[in-house]
Protein backbone atom coordinates (compact mmCIF):
# COMPACT_ATOMS: atom_id res chain seq x y z
CA UNK A 1 0.00 0.00 0.00
CA UNK A 2 1.47 3.49 -0.78
CA UNK A 3 2.87 5.74 2.16
CA UNK A 4 0.43 8.16 0.25
CA UNK A 5 -2.36 6.65 0.93
CA UNK A 6 -1.95 5.30 4.50
CA UNK A 7 -1.23 9.10 5.59
CA UNK A 8 -4.15 10.39 4.19
CA UNK A 9 -6.34 7.35 5.99
CA UNK A 10 -4.20 8.55 9.31
CA UNK A 11 -5.08 12.50 8.03
CA UNK A 12 -8.47 11.68 7.51
CA UNK A 13 -9.43 9.73 10.54
CA UNK A 14 -7.19 12.18 12.95
CA UNK A 15 -9.30 15.00 11.01
CA UNK A 16 -12.38 12.94 11.32
CA UNK A 17 -12.44 12.22 14.68
CA UNK A 18 -10.53 15.33 16.25
CA UNK A 19 -11.84 18.23 14.20
CA UNK A 20 -15.17 16.86 13.05
CA UNK A 21 -16.56 15.10 15.67
CA UNK A 22 -16.05 18.21 18.22
CA UNK A 23 -17.37 20.46 16.18
CA UNK A 24 -20.28 18.33 15.41
CA UNK A 25 -20.97 17.59 19.20
CA UNK A 26 -20.64 21.76 19.88
CA UNK A 27 -23.01 22.66 17.09
CA UNK A 28 -25.45 19.88 18.49
CA UNK A 29 -25.64 22.09 21.53
CA UNK A 30 -25.90 24.85 20.38
CA UNK A 31 -28.72 24.12 17.57
CA UNK A 32 -30.64 22.77 20.56
CA UNK A 33 -30.05 25.86 22.68
CA UNK A 34 -31.13 27.83 19.61
CA UNK A 35 -34.89 25.94 19.44
CA UNK A 36 -34.78 26.31 23.20
CA UNK A 37 -34.16 29.68 23.54
CA UNK A 38 -31.20 28.97 25.67
CA UNK A 39 -27.60 30.36 25.30
CA UNK A 40 -25.94 26.72 25.12
CA UNK A 41 -22.50 25.50 26.04
CA UNK A 42 -20.13 28.80 27.07
CA UNK A 43 -18.39 27.97 30.52
CA UNK A 44 -15.66 26.14 29.65
CA UNK A 45 -12.52 28.44 29.15
CA UNK A 46 -8.83 27.90 28.53
CA UNK A 47 -6.87 31.01 29.91
CA UNK A 48 -10.09 33.01 30.39
CA UNK A 49 -11.07 32.88 26.42
CA UNK A 50 -14.30 30.39 26.32
CA UNK A 51 -14.70 30.91 22.43
CA UNK A 52 -18.43 30.22 22.33
CA UNK A 53 -17.79 27.70 24.46
CA UNK A 54 -16.28 25.58 21.94
CA UNK A 55 -14.03 23.90 24.19
CA UNK A 56 -17.20 21.70 25.55
CA UNK A 57 -16.93 18.61 23.59
CA UNK A 58 -13.12 18.18 25.29
CA UNK A 59 -15.04 18.79 28.48
CA UNK A 60 -17.43 16.15 27.24
CA UNK A 61 -14.82 13.89 26.34
CA UNK A 62 -13.02 13.96 29.83
CA UNK A 63 -16.05 13.31 32.04
CA UNK A 64 -16.88 10.42 30.07
CA UNK A 65 -13.70 8.58 30.31
CA UNK A 66 -13.90 9.45 34.18
CA UNK A 67 -17.07 7.68 34.64
CA UNK A 68 -16.50 4.18 35.62
CA UNK A 69 -17.18 1.51 32.90
CA UNK A 70 -18.93 -1.25 34.70
CA UNK A 71 -17.84 -4.79 33.01
CA UNK A 72 -21.02 -6.32 31.16
CA UNK A 73 -22.66 -9.08 32.62
CA UNK A 74 -24.04 -11.72 31.23
CA UNK A 75 -23.75 -14.99 28.88
CA UNK A 76 -22.68 -13.22 26.21
CA UNK A 77 -20.52 -9.74 27.15
CA UNK A 78 -17.74 -10.13 25.15
CA UNK A 79 -20.43 -9.68 22.24
CA UNK A 80 -21.66 -7.17 23.92
CA UNK A 81 -18.49 -5.36 24.51
CA UNK A 82 -17.72 -5.28 20.60
CA UNK A 83 -21.11 -3.81 20.02
CA UNK A 84 -19.48 0.01 20.04
CA UNK A 85 -16.29 -0.89 17.47
CA UNK A 86 -19.54 -2.45 15.14
CA UNK A 87 -21.02 0.36 15.09
CA UNK A 88 -17.66 2.41 14.60
CA UNK A 89 -15.61 1.32 12.36
CA UNK A 90 -17.81 0.53 9.64
CA UNK A 91 -19.04 4.08 9.25
CA UNK A 92 -15.48 5.52 10.24
CA UNK A 93 -14.37 3.57 6.72
CA UNK A 94 -17.33 4.97 4.82
CA UNK A 95 -15.10 8.75 4.88
CA UNK A 96 -12.42 6.70 3.07
CA UNK A 97 -14.57 6.75 -0.08
CA UNK A 98 -15.45 10.37 -0.11
CA UNK A 99 -13.56 12.94 -2.36
CA UNK A 100 -13.13 16.56 -0.88
CA UNK A 101 -11.50 17.65 -3.70
CA UNK A 102 -10.54 17.08 -7.24
CA UNK A 103 -7.23 15.75 -8.88
CA UNK A 104 -5.12 17.87 -10.01
CA UNK A 105 -1.75 17.87 -11.74
CA UNK A 106 1.18 19.28 -10.17
CA UNK A 107 4.09 18.70 -13.13
CA UNK A 108 4.73 14.64 -12.87
CA UNK A 109 2.97 14.39 -9.80
CA UNK A 110 -0.90 13.60 -9.30
CA UNK A 111 -2.83 14.95 -6.31
CA UNK A 112 -5.96 13.45 -5.33
CA UNK A 113 -8.11 14.30 -2.65
CA UNK A 114 -9.77 11.04 -1.87
CA UNK A 115 -8.51 8.04 0.45
CA UNK A 116 -9.95 5.00 -1.20
CA UNK A 117 -10.77 5.30 -5.00
CA UNK A 118 -13.12 1.77 -5.60
CA UNK A 119 -15.43 1.35 -8.80
CA UNK A 120 -18.15 0.58 -6.26
CA UNK A 121 -17.31 3.48 -3.51
CA UNK A 122 -21.26 4.42 -3.49
CA UNK A 123 -22.44 0.76 -2.97
CA UNK A 124 -19.72 0.57 -0.49
CA UNK A 125 -20.64 3.21 1.24
CA UNK A 126 -24.20 1.78 1.42
CA UNK A 127 -22.81 -1.68 2.62
CA UNK A 128 -20.83 -0.39 5.50
CA UNK A 129 -23.48 1.88 7.02
CA UNK A 130 -26.02 -1.45 7.20
CA UNK A 131 -23.26 -3.45 8.49
CA UNK A 132 -23.23 -0.71 11.42
CA UNK A 133 -26.57 -1.03 12.15
CA UNK A 134 -25.83 -4.33 13.14
CA UNK A 135 -24.30 -2.78 16.57
CA UNK A 136 -27.43 -1.79 17.75
CA UNK A 137 -28.79 -4.99 17.26
CA UNK A 138 -26.34 -6.89 18.58
CA UNK A 139 -26.41 -4.52 21.70
CA UNK A 140 -29.60 -5.21 22.57
CA UNK A 141 -30.15 -8.61 21.76
CA UNK A 142 -27.60 -9.87 23.23
CA UNK A 143 -28.80 -7.84 26.57
CA UNK A 144 -30.98 -9.52 29.23
CA UNK A 145 -32.85 -5.94 29.72
CA UNK A 146 -36.68 -5.96 28.48
CA UNK A 147 -36.33 -2.01 27.35
CA UNK A 148 -33.03 -2.79 25.65
CA UNK A 149 -34.18 -6.08 23.68
CA UNK A 150 -37.53 -3.35 22.87
CA UNK A 151 -35.07 -0.99 21.84
CA UNK A 152 -33.12 -3.71 19.48
CA UNK A 153 -36.39 -4.81 18.03
CA UNK A 154 -37.08 -1.50 17.16
CA UNK A 155 -33.49 -1.04 15.55
CA UNK A 156 -34.51 -4.18 13.17
CA UNK A 157 -37.54 -2.78 12.19
CA UNK A 158 -35.58 0.70 10.97
CA UNK A 159 -33.38 -2.07 9.62
CA UNK A 160 -35.61 -3.59 7.04
CA UNK A 161 -37.11 0.08 5.53
CA UNK A 162 -34.30 2.30 5.52
CA UNK A 163 -31.19 0.02 3.09
CA UNK A 164 -34.14 -0.18 0.92
CA UNK A 165 -35.22 3.05 0.08
CA UNK A 166 -31.57 3.58 0.15
CA UNK A 167 -30.63 1.18 -2.24
CA UNK A 168 -33.23 2.19 -4.71
CA UNK A 169 -32.55 6.05 -4.35
CA UNK A 170 -29.04 4.69 -5.79
CA UNK A 171 -30.46 3.08 -8.21
CA UNK A 172 -32.09 6.06 -10.04
CA UNK A 173 -28.58 7.75 -9.26
CA UNK A 174 -26.62 5.33 -11.00
CA UNK A 175 -28.49 5.30 -14.04
CA UNK A 176 -27.85 9.01 -14.26
CA UNK A 177 -24.15 9.08 -13.63
CA UNK A 178 -23.54 5.28 -15.39
CA UNK A 179 -20.97 5.15 -12.49
CA UNK A 180 -20.61 3.75 -8.72
CA UNK A 181 -17.54 5.67 -7.80
CA UNK A 182 -17.94 8.78 -6.24
CA UNK A 183 -14.95 11.02 -7.12
CA UNK A 184 -16.78 10.23 -11.01
CA UNK A 185 -19.56 11.09 -9.64
CA UNK A 186 -18.23 14.56 -7.88
CA UNK A 187 -16.63 15.15 -11.54
CA UNK A 188 -19.99 14.28 -13.47
CA UNK A 189 -21.50 17.19 -11.35
CA UNK A 190 -19.03 19.77 -12.61
CA UNK A 191 -20.88 20.78 -15.21
CA UNK A 192 -24.00 22.86 -16.14
CA UNK A 193 -27.12 21.46 -18.23
CA UNK A 194 -29.62 23.80 -19.93
CA UNK A 195 -33.15 24.47 -17.79
CA UNK A 196 -35.41 24.31 -21.45
CA UNK A 197 -32.84 21.51 -23.05
CA UNK A 198 -35.72 19.13 -22.59
CA UNK A 199 -38.06 20.99 -25.23
CA UNK A 200 -35.90 20.26 -28.07
CA UNK A 201 -35.26 16.60 -26.67
CA UNK A 202 -39.39 16.50 -26.73
CA UNK A 203 -39.90 18.17 -30.13
CA UNK A 204 -36.71 16.81 -31.86
CA UNK A 205 -35.92 20.21 -33.24
CA UNK A 206 -32.98 22.81 -31.68
CA UNK A 207 -34.36 26.22 -30.25
CA UNK A 208 -33.50 29.19 -32.39
CA UNK A 209 -34.83 32.05 -33.53
CA UNK A 210 -36.79 33.80 -30.53
CA UNK A 211 -36.40 31.05 -28.58
CA UNK A 212 -32.43 30.43 -28.76
CA UNK A 213 -32.39 32.86 -25.81
CA UNK A 214 -33.87 29.64 -23.60
CA UNK A 215 -30.40 28.43 -24.29
CA UNK A 216 -28.68 30.52 -21.87
CA UNK A 217 -30.45 30.05 -18.95
CA UNK A 218 -28.46 26.98 -17.29
CA UNK A 219 -28.00 25.14 -14.10
CA UNK A 220 -25.01 23.54 -12.22
CA UNK A 221 -25.69 19.32 -13.06
CA UNK A 222 -25.94 18.69 -9.65
CA UNK A 223 -27.38 15.52 -8.81
CA UNK A 224 -30.45 17.38 -6.88
CA UNK A 225 -31.29 19.17 -9.64
CA UNK A 226 -31.32 16.15 -11.76
CA UNK A 227 -33.09 13.93 -9.50
CA UNK A 228 -34.48 15.83 -6.86
CA UNK A 229 -36.79 13.39 -5.79
CA UNK A 230 -33.84 10.54 -5.73
CA UNK A 231 -31.97 13.44 -3.48
CA UNK A 232 -34.81 13.63 -0.94
CA UNK A 233 -35.45 9.57 -0.78
CA UNK A 234 -31.74 9.33 0.03
CA UNK A 235 -31.83 11.85 2.27
CA UNK A 236 -34.85 10.77 4.41
CA UNK A 237 -33.50 7.23 4.24
CA UNK A 238 -30.08 8.08 5.35
CA UNK A 239 -31.42 9.74 8.22
CA UNK A 240 -33.90 6.95 9.62
CA UNK A 241 -30.49 4.97 8.93
CA UNK A 242 -28.34 6.80 11.35
CA UNK A 243 -30.94 6.45 13.90
CA UNK A 244 -30.62 9.86 14.89
CA UNK A 245 -34.03 11.95 15.84
CA UNK A 246 -36.62 12.09 15.01
CA UNK A 247 -35.89 8.83 13.81
CA UNK A 248 -34.38 7.94 17.20
CA UNK A 249 -37.59 5.55 18.22
CA UNK A 250 -34.63 2.98 19.20
CA UNK A 251 -33.46 4.76 21.45
CA UNK A 252 -35.91 7.15 22.58
CA UNK A 253 -35.39 8.36 26.04
CA UNK A 254 -38.56 8.71 27.67
CA UNK A 255 -40.09 5.54 26.33
CA UNK A 256 -36.78 3.04 26.62
CA UNK A 257 -34.18 5.00 28.59
CA UNK A 258 -31.85 4.80 25.88
CA UNK A 259 -32.84 1.10 24.66
CA UNK A 260 -30.23 -0.07 23.84
CA UNK A 261 -27.50 1.69 25.00
CA UNK A 262 -29.00 1.49 28.48
CA UNK A 263 -26.29 -0.78 29.92
CA UNK A 264 -23.23 1.28 28.47
CA UNK A 265 -21.02 3.67 30.36
CA UNK A 266 -18.09 5.28 29.86
CA UNK A 267 -15.89 4.85 27.22
CA UNK A 268 -18.36 2.10 25.60
CA UNK A 269 -20.95 4.48 25.37
CA UNK A 270 -18.50 7.34 24.25
CA UNK A 271 -17.29 4.67 21.31
CA UNK A 272 -21.63 4.63 20.51
CA UNK A 273 -21.44 8.44 20.73
CA UNK A 274 -18.65 8.68 18.26
CA UNK A 275 -20.27 6.09 15.90
CA UNK A 276 -23.37 8.49 15.92
CA UNK A 277 -21.60 11.52 14.78
CA UNK A 278 -19.35 10.13 12.43
CA UNK A 279 -22.37 8.46 11.16
CA UNK A 280 -23.66 11.80 10.51
CA UNK A 281 -20.32 13.21 8.90
CA UNK A 282 -20.72 10.30 6.71
CA UNK A 283 -24.17 11.11 5.49
CA UNK A 284 -23.07 14.94 4.78
CA UNK A 285 -20.34 13.83 3.04
CA UNK A 286 -22.60 11.22 0.89
CA UNK A 287 -25.03 14.15 0.09
CA UNK A 288 -22.86 16.48 -0.95
CA UNK A 289 -20.69 14.26 -3.17
CA UNK A 290 -23.28 12.58 -4.69
CA UNK A 291 -25.76 15.18 -5.06
CA UNK A 292 -24.97 18.68 -3.99
CA UNK A 293 -21.77 18.78 -6.88
CA UNK A 294 -19.47 17.56 -4.61
CA UNK A 295 -16.42 20.09 -4.53
CA UNK A 296 -17.74 21.76 -7.68
CA UNK A 297 -17.69 25.07 -7.82
CA UNK A 298 -21.64 25.94 -9.65
CA UNK A 299 -20.80 27.59 -13.46
CA UNK A 300 -16.96 27.22 -13.20
CA UNK A 301 -15.54 23.94 -14.01
CA UNK A 302 -12.08 23.08 -12.83
CA UNK A 303 -10.69 23.48 -16.51
CA UNK A 304 -12.31 26.96 -16.70
CA UNK A 305 -11.16 28.03 -13.63
CA UNK A 306 -7.35 26.58 -13.77
CA UNK A 307 -6.95 27.93 -17.36
CA UNK A 308 -8.80 30.98 -16.06
CA UNK A 309 -6.43 31.48 -12.61
CA UNK A 310 -3.20 30.19 -15.44
CA UNK A 311 -3.78 33.10 -17.81
CA UNK A 312 -4.79 35.83 -15.39
CA UNK A 313 -0.94 35.12 -13.13
CA UNK A 314 0.62 34.17 -16.56
CA UNK A 315 2.70 37.30 -17.29
CA UNK A 316 3.88 37.26 -13.50
CA UNK A 317 7.70 35.61 -13.83
CA UNK A 318 7.70 32.03 -11.49
CA UNK A 319 4.00 31.64 -11.46
CA UNK A 320 2.61 28.69 -13.71
CA UNK A 321 0.22 26.29 -13.96
CA UNK A 322 1.07 24.91 -10.51
CA UNK A 323 0.19 27.79 -8.95
CA UNK A 324 -3.32 27.65 -10.63
CA UNK A 325 -3.58 24.20 -9.42
CA UNK A 326 -3.26 25.41 -6.19
CA UNK A 327 -5.68 28.26 -6.01
CA UNK A 328 -8.02 25.65 -7.62
CA UNK A 329 -7.24 23.53 -4.57
CA UNK A 330 -8.19 25.88 -1.97
CA UNK A 331 -11.27 27.18 -4.28
CA UNK A 332 -12.57 23.50 -3.93
CA UNK A 333 -11.85 22.61 -0.33
CA UNK A 334 -13.62 25.94 0.56
CA UNK A 335 -16.41 24.93 -1.61
CA UNK A 336 -16.89 21.37 -0.51
CA UNK A 337 -16.79 22.97 3.15
CA UNK A 338 -19.43 25.48 2.71
CA UNK A 339 -21.77 22.97 1.44
CA UNK A 340 -21.04 20.00 4.04
CA UNK A 341 -21.16 22.64 6.81
CA UNK A 342 -24.68 23.50 5.48
CA UNK A 343 -25.92 20.15 4.95
CA UNK A 344 -24.52 19.18 8.62
CA UNK A 345 -26.62 21.85 10.02
CA UNK A 346 -29.56 20.79 8.56
CA UNK A 347 -28.93 17.31 10.01
CA UNK A 348 -28.67 18.63 13.22
CA UNK A 349 -31.44 21.19 12.93
CA UNK A 350 -33.85 18.24 12.46
CA UNK A 351 -32.70 16.86 15.48
CA UNK A 352 -34.06 19.75 17.02
CA UNK A 353 -36.63 20.84 14.59
CA UNK A 354 -38.69 17.69 14.66
CA UNK A 355 -41.39 15.83 17.10
CA UNK A 356 -40.02 11.95 17.42
CA UNK A 357 -41.59 9.43 14.40
CA UNK A 358 -43.04 6.37 16.09
CA UNK A 359 -41.09 3.01 14.82
CA UNK A 360 -45.03 1.90 12.94
CA UNK A 361 -45.06 5.65 11.52
CA UNK A 362 -41.38 5.01 10.45
CA UNK A 363 -42.44 2.11 8.85
CA UNK A 364 -45.86 3.35 7.07
CA UNK A 365 -43.31 6.42 5.98
CA UNK A 366 -40.42 4.11 4.15
CA UNK A 367 -43.18 1.28 2.94
CA UNK A 368 -46.40 3.07 1.93
CA UNK A 369 -44.36 6.34 0.70
CA UNK A 370 -40.64 6.02 0.27
CA UNK A 371 -40.34 2.82 -1.85
CA UNK A 372 -43.22 3.31 -4.18
CA UNK A 373 -41.92 6.69 -4.76
CA UNK A 374 -37.96 5.42 -5.12
CA UNK A 375 -39.61 2.63 -7.54
CA UNK A 376 -41.32 5.26 -9.73
CA UNK A 377 -37.70 7.23 -9.57
CA UNK A 378 -35.92 4.17 -10.96
CA UNK A 379 -38.68 3.77 -14.17
CA UNK A 380 -39.37 7.93 -14.80
CA UNK A 381 -34.98 8.31 -14.86
CA UNK A 382 -34.83 4.88 -16.49
CA UNK A 383 -37.17 6.05 -19.41
CA UNK A 384 -35.83 9.60 -19.87
CA UNK A 385 -32.14 8.40 -19.59
CA UNK A 386 -32.72 6.06 -22.81
CA UNK A 387 -34.55 8.71 -24.32
CA UNK A 388 -31.85 10.91 -24.20
CA UNK A 389 -28.89 8.05 -24.30
CA UNK A 390 -30.87 5.91 -27.06
CA UNK A 391 -29.66 3.05 -25.40
CA UNK A 392 -29.05 1.67 -21.85
CA UNK A 393 -25.76 1.50 -20.02
CA UNK A 394 -22.29 2.31 -20.90
CA UNK B 1 3.68 -14.66 2.56
CA UNK B 2 2.60 -11.76 1.19
CA UNK B 3 -0.49 -9.50 2.44
CA UNK B 4 -2.52 -11.24 0.05
CA UNK B 5 -2.10 -14.89 1.14
CA UNK B 6 -2.12 -13.51 4.91
CA UNK B 7 -5.85 -12.12 4.15
CA UNK B 8 -6.52 -15.12 2.06
CA UNK B 9 -5.60 -18.00 4.95
CA UNK B 10 -7.12 -15.43 7.91
CA UNK B 11 -10.19 -15.11 6.12
CA UNK B 12 -10.64 -18.77 5.13
CA UNK B 13 -10.01 -19.69 8.63
CA UNK B 14 -12.33 -17.37 9.61
CA UNK B 15 -14.91 -19.09 7.19
CA UNK B 16 -14.01 -22.44 8.49
CA UNK B 17 -14.56 -21.59 12.34
CA UNK B 18 -17.73 -19.16 11.81
CA UNK B 19 -19.08 -22.10 9.70
CA UNK B 20 -18.71 -24.95 12.13
CA UNK B 21 -20.15 -22.31 14.61
CA UNK B 22 -23.15 -21.94 12.56
CA UNK B 23 -23.70 -25.90 12.41
CA UNK B 24 -22.78 -26.97 16.04
CA UNK B 25 -21.26 -24.63 18.61
CA UNK B 26 -23.98 -22.26 19.74
CA UNK B 27 -27.83 -23.47 21.28
CA UNK B 28 -28.47 -19.47 20.99
CA UNK B 29 -29.77 -18.99 17.75
CA UNK B 30 -28.60 -15.48 17.53
CA UNK B 31 -24.95 -16.49 17.80
CA UNK B 32 -25.61 -18.84 15.22
CA UNK B 33 -26.84 -16.06 12.69
CA UNK B 34 -24.03 -13.72 13.94
CA UNK B 35 -21.56 -16.65 12.67
CA UNK B 36 -23.83 -16.77 9.36
CA UNK B 37 -22.86 -13.30 9.15
CA UNK B 38 -19.12 -13.38 9.66
CA UNK B 39 -19.03 -16.30 6.74
CA UNK B 40 -20.67 -14.37 4.39
CA UNK B 41 -18.61 -11.50 4.95
CA UNK B 42 -15.30 -13.42 5.34
CA UNK B 43 -16.70 -14.68 2.06
CA UNK B 44 -17.06 -11.49 0.94
CA UNK B 45 -13.33 -10.19 1.46
CA UNK B 46 -12.43 -13.67 -0.53
CA UNK B 47 -14.10 -12.35 -3.58
CA UNK B 48 -12.09 -8.84 -3.13
CA UNK B 49 -9.12 -10.42 -3.32
CA UNK B 50 -10.24 -12.93 -6.27
CA UNK B 51 -10.58 -9.23 -8.39
CA UNK B 52 -14.44 -9.45 -8.20
CA UNK B 53 -15.46 -6.46 -6.33
CA UNK B 54 -18.87 -6.22 -7.19
CA UNK B 55 -19.23 -9.60 -6.70
CA UNK B 56 -18.00 -8.79 -2.67
CA UNK B 57 -19.91 -5.82 -2.16
CA UNK B 58 -23.20 -7.56 -3.71
CA UNK B 59 -22.36 -10.80 -1.42
CA UNK B 60 -22.01 -8.67 1.97
CA UNK B 61 -25.08 -6.39 0.86
CA UNK B 62 -27.54 -9.12 0.09
CA UNK B 63 -26.31 -12.11 2.78
CA UNK B 64 -25.12 -9.82 5.53
CA UNK B 65 -27.45 -6.31 4.46
CA UNK B 66 -30.73 -8.33 4.31
CA UNK B 67 -30.72 -11.97 4.63
CA UNK B 68 -29.19 -11.79 7.74
CA UNK B 69 -31.33 -9.05 9.21
CA UNK B 70 -34.33 -11.62 7.62
CA UNK B 71 -32.81 -14.11 10.24
CA UNK B 72 -32.42 -12.18 12.98
CA UNK B 73 -36.15 -10.75 13.08
CA UNK B 74 -36.94 -14.43 12.59
CA UNK B 75 -34.90 -15.91 15.85
CA UNK B 76 -36.67 -12.44 17.56
CA UNK B 77 -40.21 -13.74 17.08
CA UNK B 78 -39.27 -18.03 17.28
CA UNK B 79 -37.27 -17.46 20.22
CA UNK B 80 -33.29 -17.67 20.58
CA UNK B 81 -33.06 -21.35 22.38
CA UNK B 82 -31.82 -23.74 19.49
CA UNK B 83 -32.93 -26.66 21.98
CA UNK B 84 -36.85 -25.72 21.81
CA UNK B 85 -36.87 -24.75 18.11
CA UNK B 86 -37.40 -28.93 16.60
CA UNK B 87 -39.51 -28.64 13.45
CA UNK B 88 -40.61 -32.02 11.59
CA UNK B 89 -38.59 -33.28 9.23
CA UNK B 90 -35.17 -31.79 11.29
CA UNK B 91 -33.26 -35.07 11.13
CA UNK B 92 -34.22 -35.37 7.32
CA UNK B 93 -32.54 -31.68 6.67
CA UNK B 94 -29.64 -32.48 8.52
CA UNK B 95 -29.00 -36.01 6.06
CA UNK B 96 -29.65 -33.62 3.03
CA UNK B 97 -27.37 -31.27 4.02
CA UNK B 98 -24.52 -33.92 4.83
CA UNK B 99 -25.29 -35.10 1.19
CA UNK B 100 -25.11 -31.60 -0.33
CA UNK B 101 -22.03 -30.74 1.93
CA UNK B 102 -19.96 -34.14 0.43
CA UNK B 103 -21.08 -33.33 -2.91
CA UNK B 104 -20.17 -29.74 -3.60
CA UNK B 105 -16.46 -31.43 -1.85
CA UNK B 106 -16.42 -33.62 -4.57
CA UNK B 107 -17.14 -31.27 -7.10
CA UNK B 108 -14.72 -28.78 -5.76
CA UNK B 109 -11.66 -31.69 -5.42
CA UNK B 110 -12.93 -32.38 -9.16
CA UNK B 111 -12.66 -28.95 -10.51
CA UNK B 112 -9.15 -27.96 -9.09
CA UNK B 113 -7.66 -31.19 -10.01
CA UNK B 114 -8.85 -30.36 -14.04
CA UNK B 115 -8.03 -26.83 -14.31
CA UNK B 116 -5.41 -26.15 -11.49
CA UNK B 117 -3.32 -24.49 -13.88
CA UNK B 118 -4.73 -24.25 -17.09
CA UNK B 119 -7.18 -21.12 -16.07
CA UNK B 120 -7.09 -18.02 -18.49
CA UNK B 121 -6.37 -14.70 -16.59
CA UNK B 122 -9.89 -12.44 -16.30
CA UNK B 123 -10.15 -9.75 -19.13
CA UNK B 124 -9.91 -6.29 -17.42
CA UNK B 125 -13.12 -5.04 -16.45
CA UNK B 126 -14.63 -8.20 -15.64
CA UNK B 127 -17.11 -8.73 -12.86
CA UNK B 128 -17.83 -4.62 -12.93
CA UNK B 129 -21.45 -3.86 -12.46
CA UNK B 130 -21.73 -3.51 -16.15
CA UNK B 131 -20.28 -6.57 -17.24
CA UNK B 132 -22.37 -8.73 -14.23
CA UNK B 133 -25.57 -6.54 -16.08
CA UNK B 134 -25.07 -7.92 -18.96
CA UNK B 135 -24.20 -11.79 -18.08
CA UNK B 136 -27.27 -11.82 -15.64
CA UNK B 137 -30.00 -10.70 -18.56
CA UNK B 138 -28.21 -12.40 -21.31
CA UNK B 139 -26.77 -15.89 -20.68
CA UNK B 140 -28.29 -16.63 -17.06
CA UNK B 141 -31.35 -14.65 -17.89
CA UNK B 142 -33.59 -18.15 -17.46
CA UNK B 143 -31.62 -18.11 -13.76
CA UNK B 144 -32.70 -14.64 -13.02
CA UNK B 145 -36.30 -15.15 -13.94
CA UNK B 146 -36.88 -18.02 -11.92
CA UNK B 147 -35.33 -16.68 -8.97
CA UNK B 148 -37.97 -13.77 -9.40
CA UNK B 149 -40.46 -16.31 -10.23
CA UNK B 150 -39.36 -17.90 -6.67
CA UNK B 151 -39.23 -14.19 -4.61
CA UNK B 152 -42.91 -13.64 -6.06
CA UNK B 153 -44.12 -16.87 -4.99
CA UNK B 154 -42.69 -16.20 -1.40
CA UNK B 155 -44.16 -12.38 -1.52
CA UNK B 156 -47.61 -14.11 -2.46
CA UNK B 157 -47.35 -16.83 0.55
CA UNK B 158 -46.60 -14.28 2.74
CA UNK B 159 -49.40 -11.40 2.11
CA UNK B 160 -51.87 -15.03 1.87
CA UNK B 161 -50.83 -15.62 5.53
CA UNK B 162 -51.24 -12.44 6.78
CA UNK B 163 -54.43 -12.40 4.85
CA UNK B 164 -55.48 -15.42 7.27
CA UNK B 165 -54.18 -14.08 10.75
CA UNK B 166 -56.03 -11.09 9.82
CA UNK B 167 -59.44 -13.30 9.68
CA UNK B 168 -60.19 -11.94 6.77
Amino acid sequence: MPVGTIAGALLAIVGVVGVLVPLVAWAERKQAALVQGRLGPRRTELAGISALGLLQPLADLLKILGKGDPPLKGPMARLRGMAPLVALIPVLSVIAVIPVASTYRFGDATLRFVVADPAWGLLYALVASILALYAGVIAGLTSSDPLARLGALRSLSHLFCAPVVLGLAAVSVFLVYQTLALPEMAQAQDATFRVFGFLEFLFGVPLTGGLAVLTWFTLPAWGALLQPLGFLLFAAAAVVGTGRAPFDAPTAGPELAGGHLREYAGVRLGLFQLADHVAVLGVAGLLVTVFLGGWSIPWLPQAHLVDFVARGVGSFQGFGSGFANGVCVSLHLICFAGKFGIVLWVLIALRGGLSRFRSDQVIALCWGILVPLAFLNIFMTAWVVLGVTGQGGN
Amino acid sequence: MDVTAIVFYTMGALIVIAGLGVSFASRDSLVTCLNFLVVMLSTGVIFLLLDAPMIAVLQILVWSGVTGLAMVFAVMLVGRDNRTFRPAGIRLTKIAGGLLVVIVLAEWLRFTADTRSSLPPVPPGYGDSGGLGVALYTDYLLVVELVSLLLLATLVSALVLVDRKAGR
